[in-house]
C-alpha cells in the first residue's frame, strides 16, 4: 500500500506524474508493436459496437453482443495494457486496473438485461454515432495528426481512452441504475486521462487533452437527456424485438 | 550586399573556426574538465569522501522495459561513473527506476565507486524490511550504502528499522527525505531527535528556505545534506535559458545556466552532494564538470542569487 502523502494539499498535479512525455508516447508505440496485428480484430469488434450505436432501434441480440464486446474490451485493456504495460511506469495503474474488471462485469450484466428501447430523437442517435466514429476511427490517428509517432495510435479494445469513449456512446440510450453505474468508470477514466495529458504537456497532447473529457461529458449528458418514447426514434426497439 | 572581393581566406577560416567552436560547445564544457574529477566533501559522520554531484533518477529513469531508453540510461550511468560520480539515488516511488538502475549496473559490471542511496517508502513500517529487500534485488547489490525514509512516511517505525539494520551492518548510513520545501518543521524535529547520517531536501537558487535553519542545523549535528530538485525538474533551466549569463560567470567556470545553477548549490559549505536527474549523457557530463571547476564563495553566491532574481 502506498503511503499517505502527508499534507496532500501542498501537491501540484505535476507532482503525481511519474514519467516523462517521451516515455508515455513510446509505451503506446511499443504496446502496438507487441500486439500487432490485433489492431485489426479490435477495429472489427469496435465496428460491430459502432453499428449497434448507429441504429435507430436494434434487435436485442445486437445490443447484447455490443455489450459483451465492450465488456471483453475492458477486460483486455485492464489486463494487457493497465496491468502489464502502464503499471510498469505508473504504479497507480495497479490500483486502477481492477476497476476495468468491474466495468467489464457491469457491461456483462447489462447484456443480460432488457436492451434499450432506442433513442428518443434522431439528433441524439446521430450524436452518439459521431462520438463512436471519433472513438473508433479518428482516435487511432490522433497520435500521427498531433505530430507524434503514428505507431502510437490508440485503438478501441487495446487502449483505455477510445474504449471508454465508445463505451459511453454505446450507453447513451441505456436507462436505469445499472446503465448509470456503467457510465461512472469510463467517465472517471476520461477525466483522469485528460488530467495526465494536460500535465504531460498540452503542446504534445493538445487535441486529446480536451477531446477526451469533452467527448466523455457529452456522452453522459446525452445519456441523461434521452428519455423513453420522447421522439421519432423511440419505440422501434420493442417492435424489432417482437420481429426478431 | 556581400562584397565577395573583400572576403579573404583568413576571414573564411576564422568564420569556420567560430562555427565549429559553437557546435562543439557541449564537448568544450566537458573537455575542459577532461581528466578533472569532481570535488569531494566528507560525509560528516564518517569522513568518507563524496563527490559533490551525484545522480538522481526521479522520472528520468522510469522507462519501463523500453530497450532504447534503458540503453540511454545505461549510457548516462557509464558517463557518470567515468566522470567520477558515486551517489545514485532512487526510491520505490519512482516507478521502474530501480529496475533501470539494476539493468545499468549489470551492464556496467557493478562499478566499484557506486554509492547506492535508496529509500523506504511505506506508512506501514512492518513492510519496510521486505520493501528494502525487494529494492535490493532490483539493484542487484548485497546491501545499500544509504537508505532514507522517503518523505518522512512512517517516520519513527521506519527509522527504527534502519537503525537496526545499520547496527547489524546491513547498511552504512541512514537518512530521511523531503522535497519541494515541504515539512521542514518535521524535518528539523527529526534532525534534532534521531541519529541521522543524511537528510535530503530541496535547495536551489530560488528555493533557499533551507539556508535559514536546516543547513546550519545539519552542520551543527554532523548530518550530510543531499540536495534534490536542483533544477526544479528542469523548470529553472527553462526559465533562464533565454536570459544571458552574467559576464562574470566565467570567474566561476560556469559555461551554461545548468552549471551556474548547480555551482550555486554545491558551493554551499553545508551541502554534501546534489543529485540532478537526467537521461542525457551530455548533461551528466556538464553536471560533473560543474563540480570540478572553481566554486563561488559566499560573496559570489549572493551575487549569483541577486542576478537570478533580477533576470528570472
Amino acid at each position: 500500500m502506498t503511503p499517505l502523502l502527508g499534507n496532500w494539499t501542498n501537491y501540484a498535479p505535476a507532482d503525481f506524474l511519474l514519467f516523462s512525455s517521451e516515455v508515455y508516447v513510446r509505451q503506446f508505440v511499443l504496446y502496438n508493436e507487441a500486439v500487432w496485428p490485433m489492431q485489426f480484430a479490435a477495429l472489427v469488434a469496435g465496428a460491430i459496437v459502432l453499428y449497434t450505436v448507429a441504429q435507430p432501434a436494434s434487435a436485442s441480440g445486437k445490443w447484447r453482443l455490443a455489450y459483451v464486446i465492450a465488456a471483453v474490451a475492458w477486460a483486455i485493456v485492464g489486463w494487457f495494457y493497465m496491468w502489464l504495460r502502464y503499471g510498469e511506469i505508473n504504479w497507480a495503474a495497479y490500483y486502477v486496473a481492477p476497476a476495468f474488471g468491474v466495468e467489464a462485469a457491469l457491461l456483462l450484466w447489462l447484456a443480460l438485461r432488457p436492451p434499450p428501447a432506442g433513442y428518443s430523437s434522431r439528433l441524439i442517435r446521430h450524436s452518439a454515432t459521431g462520438l463512436g466514429i471519433v472513438a473508433l476511427l479518428v482516435y487511432p490517428m490522433m497520435a500521427g495528426l498531433a505530430g507524434r509517432n503514428w505507431q502510437g495510435g490508440e485503438v478501441f479494445a487495446l487502449m483505455p481512452d477510445p474504449t471508454a469513449i465508445l463505451t459511453l456512446a454505446l450507453l447513451i440510450p441505456a436507462r436505469g441504475w445499472l446503465a448509470a453505474a456503467a457510465r461512472i468508470i469510463p467517465l472517471l477514466w476520461c477525466l483522469a486521462s485528460a488530467a495526465t495529458l494536460w500535465v504531460l504537456g498540452p503542446a504534445a497532447f493538445w487535441a486529446e487533452s480536451w477531446l477526451v473529457p469533452a467527448l466523455a461529458i457529452a456522452a453522459v449528458i446525452l445519456g441523461a437527456y434521452t428519455g423513453p418514447e420522447a421522439g421519432p426514434d423511440a419505440g422501434q426497439g420493442a417492435r424489432n424485438d417482437r420481429r426478431s | 550586399m556581400i562584397d565577395y572581393a573583400k572576403i579573404s581566406r583568413r576571414t573564411v577560416l576564422a568564420a569556420l573556426a567560430a562555427s565549429a567552436a559553437g557546435t562543439a560547445l557541449p564537448s568544450v564544457i566537458s573537455a575542459a574538465s577532461a581528466g578533472a574529477r569532481p570535488q569531494t566533501r566528507p560525509i560528516p559522520s564518517t569522513g568518507e569522501a563524496m563527490p559533490i554531484v551525484g545522480l538522481g533518477s526521479w522520472i528520468t529513469f522510469n522507462v519501463g522495459n523500453d530497450p532504447k531508453l534503458l540503453a540511454e540510461c545505461t549510457d548516462v550511468m557509464r558517463a557518470f561513473f567515468a566522470g567520477g560520480g558515486r551517489m545514485i539515488d532512487c526510491s520505490p516511488m519512482y516507478g521502474s527506476s530501480q529496475d533501470t538502475i539494476g539493468h545499468g549496473l549489470e551492464k556496467l559490471g557493478h562499478p566499484e565507486p557506486l554509492f547506492s542511496a535508496e529509500k523506504v517508502w511505506t506508512s506501514w513500517p512492518s513492510r519496510g524490511p521486505s520493501q528494502i529487500a525487494t529494492t535490493r534485488s532490483k539493484w542487484g547489490v548485497p546491501k545499500f550504502d544509504l537508505v532514507q525514509v522517503h518523505n518522512l512516511a512512517g517516520l519513527d517505525g521506519n527509522l527504527d528499522t534502519l537503525e537496526a539494520m545499520k547496527a547489524q551492518g546491513d547498511l552504512r548510513y541512514i537518512g530521511v527525505t523531503t522535497s519541494h520545501g515541504r515539512r521542514h518543521g518535521d524535518l528539523e524535529q527529526v534532525m534534532k531527535s534521531r541519529p541521522l547520517d543524511f537528510v535530503q531536501l530541496t535547495y536551489n537558487i530560488l528555493d533557499r528556505e533551507a539556508e535559514a535553519r536546516l543547513l546550519p542545523l545539519a552542520a551543527e549535528r554532523g548530518i550530510g545534506v543531499i540536495v534534490n530538485r536542483p533544477y526544479r525538474r528542469g523548470a529553472l533551466i527553462e526559465r533562464f535559458k533565454n536570459k544571458p549569463l552574467p559576464p562574470w560567470a566565467g570567474e566561476i567556470g560556469a559555461r551554461s545556466w545548468a552549471q551556474f545553477l548547480l555551482k550555486f548549490i554545491i558551493s554551499h559549505p553545508d551541502i554534501t552532494v546534489a543529485i540532478p536527474a537526467t537521461r542525457n549523457v551530455a548533461h551528466v557530463e556538464e553536471n560533473l564538470a560543474a563540480a570540478s571547476g572553481p566554486l563561488p564563495d559566499a560573496g559570489m553566491r549572493q551575487r549569483m542569487a541577486d542576478y537570478a532574481r533580477a533576470v528570472g
